[in-house]
């Protein structure tokens, strides 16, 4: 009996490893040059080089405080010199300071392009979407430019609080 | 030590033979119907689906469990995407029938010689070169050894006259159904070897025919049995003509002559009919002096090669695996043991065969190997290309009909997860179109659904090269113009995450190969075209979804309903085809609501489903 138990076992091993991970041949494509991104994730160190200025270290892997104003670079999609983008930022306000803040004004320039301000009334997470012309979208790569009409303050600290910022892309209008 | 050793001559040297001959062959790459067969791992969840797996018929209603179903399961299972244990499994039963057919060819003409040369004429024969060099005809090759390993018990049993060796022979006889259907001729083979050899045990065939009759019967009341297309019989006389095609192919080729030679394109065919008239008088001739393997073989052959004369339509040198033992038999036979003069013109067949029919093998299993090799590359392209862009829509361009045919038509992504692996539109213009072989336009993505997924970043395009795939996105990008934009598809795979972009509200994403709506779905097609008379609703619900009874499905376009179907217990998989209002054939966009009379909550997740759906879109018919 142990003897058949054990030849089942042997006859099932294979199959179980079956599932082994397969590593991709890096040679077997041959890529772009790299570019910026179209979105980036503010918890991701990968896209660290597009945040240009105005946010805090990232906090759980996830997400950063921001400052008053607070800069990113994006890559323009393909399709935005055709029909333009929508530009979304993921942020949140978080309720300890929400009271502070709200109602709260946010505005934005690409490529030194004003865009019309967002105004946000509630706290908690939320997407933050911009109508971005096509006219500002004709370089390789833009900078991206937020402004908030307020800050908070928590305890002693000197530092402004003012968005908890996830992400930022282009996306299809 | 040397005479023992010359001595098994028969059982080394074309063992050895064949190794050289398919050493390209034998390290072939997954290809065309192979991937279709290893996608059956994917409905692999547990050991109770394996009597379904293994059993069910499939492809024309054949059931293959060991030439096909296991082997390509166990293959998978143990070893992934490596194709040499699967090879070497082919190669060790070929070479088992080497050894066969040495042994069998021993015993009817006691001559070494002959026991050594029918194994060698038959590595040359290109009936061989597809089913050792291509995974999906490993059945060929199976088959064969079951048939001569079903004989040659099948004669120890006689001679010996013992239960265990009848037993062992009939056994062998019931495995080598689950090779391949062709192994029913086997009683032929045996009253034939019967009828020339040992007339008085003839009887001895009869429990073989009750068996081969029975599954005759089974298996007509399960097989398909198309009436057009390739795989559709044709009783006639034209089957005279495809006996003849086959045995001139079995011994000079199918006219693949290299250019080097410069020789007339029908050189071949002249070839063919005089090795074919000679080889059969001299088959006469033998007969007369009481000489009768080489009688058998030609038998072999003809008994072997019977089943597929009907497929009129369907002439392929694989066939010929088994039937070409017979041949090479026979020849074997007059070369060594029917005298001078008999010899010498069995060696003007035997050179025939060798100038015209060995290049030919070497042809097909090398050109095995190296579309295998560029599926290889396609294959492992994609895979880095998933790895570097997860989720986005990859689009090809470059693909030869060769390779799209030879294998990207069957879905070898689909292994790896990937749903949304199609051609850019307009790359379907390098590839010529086999409607015998399928329907091209759901591996076409459509210029809007392209457009929008590559502008805005969900897609990704490579180009396939010779030896790896490009990213070519930017640069396809800006071939983009902007009207491409403004349209629909005709047709939404709803399995692909780039469908989205003509859904509207009551959808879910996609999960594995469908994509689940609620009660409501919402989707905008572009309008049907001139040909298009049916608007096609495909999907599926599992079967706790009408336990209380059937669904109605409602069809809306542009707010006007077009049609209304049933779901019950006997159409789970639904295709609804409504025809379409001729209103609809000006329009631009068509909205396209479909609502189902009832839903049911998900257990866990507490989702409302309502239909699980392939593909809606327009079609001809």
């Amino acid at each position: 009996m142990r003897r058949l138990s054990f030849l089942h076992l042997l006859a099932l091993a294979p199959f179980a490893a079956c599932k082994r991970y397969r590593r991709p041949n890096p040679a077997a494509t041959v890529e772009e040059p790299a570019e910026l991104s179209s979105r980036i994730s503010m918890g991701d160190p990968r896209d660290e080089s597009q945040i240009l200025n105005g946010f805090y270290q990232i906090e759980s892997n996830a997400w950063r405080w921001t400052g008053r104003k607070f800069a990113i670079s994006l890559r323009p999609p393909l399709g935005g010199r055709i029909k333009g983008a929508k530009l979304e930022l993921g942020c949140a306000v978080a309720d300890a300071i929400a009271s502070q803040l709200l109602p709260l004004t946010l505005r934005a320039t690409v490529a030194g392009r004003a865009l019309e301000p967002q105004r946000l009334t509630m706290p908690g997470q939320q997407t933050v979407t911009f109508s971005v012309p096509k006219e500002a979208l004709t370089e390789d790569a833009v900078v991206i430019e937020f402004e908030l009409d307020k800050v908070a303050r928590q305890g002693d600290e000197s530092r402004e609080f003012g968005l908890i910022a996830a992400s930022a892309a282009f996306v299809e209008p | 030590m040397i005479q023992r050793v010359a001595r098994f001559w028969p059982w080394i040297v074309p063992p050895v033979f064949f190794l050289f001959v398919y050493s390209h062959g034998l390290r072939s790459w997954f290809q065309q119907d192979d991937f279709a067969w290893l996608q059956q791992w994917l409905s692999f969840d547990s050991w109770r689906d394996l009597p379904r797996l293994l059993f069910m018929p499939q492809a024309q209603g054949t059931i293959r469990p060991w030439s096909e179903r296991s082997f390509f399961l166990a293959g998978y299972g143990f070893f992934g995407l490596d194709p040499r244990p699967m090879h070497a499994l082919v190669a060790a039963t070929q070479i088992a029938s080497l050894w066969l057919l040495a042994s069998l060819t021993l015993r009817l003409t006691a001559s070494r010689l002959a026991a050594g040369l029918a194994p060698l004429l038959w590595v040359i024969s290109p009936g061989l070169a597809t089913p050792v060099s291509w995974l999906s005809t490993y059945n060929q090759v199976l088959c064969s050894f079951f048939l001569l390993a079903s004989l040659t018990l099948f004669i120890r049993a006689v001679e010996r006259r013992t239960i265990a060796a009848a037993m062992g022979s009939f056994g062998v006889f019931l495995l080598g159904f689950g090779a391949l259907e062709i192994h029913i001729v086997f009683p032929a083979l045996a009253l034939a070897w019967c009828l020339l050899f040992a007339p008085q045990h003839w009887k001895r065939t009869l429990p073989y025919w009750a068996v081969s009759l029975l599954y005759f019967g089974l298996h007509q009341a399960i097989a398909a049995k198309p009436t057009s297309g390739p795989y559709a019989r044709h009783w006639d006389l034209e089957m005279v003509s495809t006996l003849v095609r086959y045995y001139g192919t079995a011994l000079a080729g199918g006219g693949l002559i290299p250019p080097k030679w410069r020789l007339p394109a029908w050189s071949w065919e002249a070839a063919a009919w005089a090795s074919g008239i000679v080889l059969l008088g001299l088959a006469v001739c033998a007969w007369r002096r009481g000489y009768r393997v080489a009688a058998f073989g030609f038998v072999w052959f003809l008994f072997t090669v019977a089943p597929v004369l009907p497929l009129r339509d369907h002439f392929s040198t694989y066939y010929l695996a088994a039937p070409a033992l017979g041949l090479a038999l026979a020849l074997a036979a007059l070369l060594a043991g029917s005298g001078r003069k008999l010899a010498l013109a069995a060696a003007s067949v035997a050179v025939i065969q060798l100038t015209f029919a060995f290049p030919v093998t070497r042809t097909i299993e090398r050109w095995h190997y190296e579309r295998g090799l560029r599926l290889k590359v396609l294959f492992e392209g994609l895979e880095r290309a998933a790895q570097l862009h997860p989720g986005k829509t990859i689009l090809l361009t470059g693909l030869t009909t060769e390779t799209y045919w030879g294998g990207f038509f069957d879905g070898p992504h689909k292994l790896l997860g990937l749903n949304d692996v199609l051609l850019a539109p307009g790359s379907e213009s390098a590839i010529e179109s086999h409607p015998e072989l399928g329907d091209m336009a759901p591996t076409i993505a459509s210029r809007p659904s392209a457009a929008r997924g590559v502008l805005w970043g969900r897609a990704v395009v490579y180009q396939v090269e010779e030896t790896r795939l490009r990213n070519i996105t930017g640069a396809y990008a800006r071939t983009i113009a902007e009207d491409w934009l403004d349209g629909h598809q005709k047709r939404i795979d709803l399995a692909q995450a780039s469908a989205a972009q003509d859904l509207g509200p009551g959808w879910y994403p996609p999960e594995g190969g469908s994509r689940w709506m609620a009660r409501k779905g919402v989707l905008t097609l572009a309008g049907p075209g001139e040909s298009d008379r049916v608007l096609r609703v495909a999907g599926y619900v599992p079967e706790i979804c009408v336990k209380d009874g059937p669904l109605t499905v409602t069809v809306t376009a542009n707010g006007a309903k077009i049609g209304q179907g049933n779901i019950t217990i006997r159409n789970l998989s639904f295709d609804f085809r409504l025809g379409v209002p001729p209103g609809l054939r000006q329009q631009t966009a068509v909205v396209v609501e479909i609502e189902v009379s009832r839903t049911y909550s998900e257990p866990v997740g507490l989702r409302e489903l309502g239909l699980s759906f392939g593909h809606v879109g327009w079609a001809p018919d």
